[in-house]
């Protein structure tokens, strides 16, 4: 059951769609007024900031607290396990009790205990089962932790509505599947099946409830697994750590599912994209235009051509050119309008994503990589002559 | 650090990540109060723990210092850290 009662979740949803549509200058600053007056939110919440702040030192105190106990005590590899299992619980419970005593909502403090709650149980339970951390341990305490931890992560998301925590579940089970299955294609094949089955729940699970709140919880966690699948089967793509590269296995996959995966990668972005268009579901329309920038990006490597330098230009010239067309396809349509959709940032909350995106454009790996620095290539210049207007004729040739 | 450097740079990361958080309580720009305290605790954690092999005495300065972190936090989102 969750923590905070349906009627709250609502409200929380409501006025931050109020907010909104104020700031975005659809409704006045009296209607604005008038419709928060009959909302009572009676939960106690803090600034985004603020609560990432608190979110990171209550992860950072709980797990200090634990290797704390556990240095003081010189315990032994299980009793380090049964501790983690127990200050997880606690940490859980804890958590718990916060909501419940003083009304936390989204403050941090509890999310921090919740989500460690996730690695300590899931540590545990492996450290209890044999897991060894610096040795060879047999493959049953792996998959035993791994099935706790995103059990635990399902517990969490279920009774706080933490949608991270729904991430943290859907990493569990591609690890789940890593863990069970024994060739690369069936491991790939295992956890891109599962992903889906959960995309799928989750979408019809979304297109039954009648709550907006639970709807965009769902409609998140649909999308969340939809990309998920694609990760797993987009073997070109480099995704998180080394050790869990993708780019480091297609060697071994055999010829039919190398090619059955290069037509998952185009035909998962258009269904997702049509499906997602028909239904106004944005997050997926977002995820879905992003996925099938990877397939492009992704399918000079896929036929084993050479990537060239001009790429990535001739990439963002057609990008920019599609853009520009849909664009003005749409606006020329009546009243601006085609099919309920416009060209027209009505909402100030779609402009603070977009500058979020742009934001997050600047840290992509990779994108000051290709050409050497001014300097660097002021190191790499030789000259042998041709100082002051001699046009070489020093040089030694 | 060479430890007649300590004070200045103690001094120094004090005025630099106080001012932080005292003009992003003032400005009401929340993002500028979370940089302050992460970048200052960071800034006199790793002088603190530089080179340290007490473990135990490294966990209990993270559970010590971060509970008070926290606490103050807490006091600091309950008077002016609104959820807008």
């Amino acid at each position: 059951m969750r923590m905070h009662s349906p009627e709250i979740e609502s409200n929380i949803h409501l006025e931050r769609q109020i907010r909104d549509w104020a700031r975005s200058g659809a409704i006045d600053a009296a209607q604005s007024t008038t419709l928060l007056g009959d909302i009572r939110v009676n939960v106690k919440r803090t600034n985004f900031f603020l609560r990432a702040v608190l979110f990171i030192f209550t992860v950072l105190i709980a797990a200090a607290a634990v290797a704390l106990v556990a240095a003081t005590g010189h315990l032994g590899e299980k009793t380090i396990g049964i501790l983690c299992i127990i200050s997880g619980i606690l940490a859980f419970l804890l958590a718990n009790i916060l909501v419940n005593e003083f009304q936390l909502y989204r403050f941090g403090v509890e999310e921090g205990l919740a989500v460690i709650s996730i690695p300590l149980i899931s540590f545990g339970v492996g450290l209890v089962l044999g897991f060894d951390l610096f040795g060879h341990s047999s493959k049953a305490p792996w998959f035993l932790g791994i099935t706790t931890g995103t059990l635990t992560a399902v517990a969490v998301c279920w009774r706080f509505g933490f949608q991270y925590a729904a991430a943290l579940a859907l990493v569990g089970i591609g690890m789940w599947a890593d863990a069970v299955a024994e060739t690369v294609t069936t491991k790939i094949a295992l956890a891109a099946a599962l992903l889906l089955a959960v995309a799928i729940v989750a979408r019809t699970w979304r297109r039954r409830c009648v709550r907006d709140y639970l709807a965009a919880e769902f409609g998140a966690i649909e999308t969340l697994a939809f990309v998920g699948t694609y990760l797993v089967l987009n073997v070109h793509l480099r995704v998180g750590l080394a050790s869990y590269s993708t780019t480091l296995r297609y060697g071994g996959l055999p010829a039919w599912f190398y090619w059955f995966t290069y037509a998952c990668i185009w035909i998962l972005p258009v269904i997702g994209f049509i499906l997602s268009l028909r239904e106004k579901h944005r997050l997926m329309i977002l995820a879905s235009l992003g996925i099938a920038l990877a397939t492009l990006a992704t399918n000079k490597p896929y036929l084993g051509r050479e990537a060239q330098t001009w790429d990535a230009i001739l990439f963002g010239l057609f990008l920019i050119g599609i853009a520009i067309a849909i664009k003005r396809w749409i606006a020329a349509g009546p009243g601006g309008y085609r099919h309920g959709y416009t060209v027209a940032s009505l909402l100030q909350g779609d402009k603070s994503m977009m500058t979020a995106l742009g934001t997050a454009s600047v840290v992509l790996p990779g994108a000051n990589t290709a050409l050497p620095s001014h300097a660097e290539s002021q190191n790499n210049f030789h000259s042998g002559g041709g100082y002051s207007g001699g046009a070489g004729a020093s040089g030694q040739f | 650090m060479d430890p007649q450097r300590w004070p200045l740079y103690l001094v120094c990361l004090m005025i630099v990540s106080g001012g932080t958080i005292y003009f992003g309580v003032r400005f009401r720009s929340f993002a500028f109060v979370a940089y302050g305290v992460l970048y200052g605790y960071i800034g006199f954690a790793a002088k603190v723990l530089d080179g340290t092999r007490d473990f135990i005495g490294a966990m209990l300065f993270v559970v010590t210092t971060g509970s008070a972190v926290v606490f103050s936090l807490v006091f600091l989102a309950r008077r002016i850290g609104s959820a807008e």
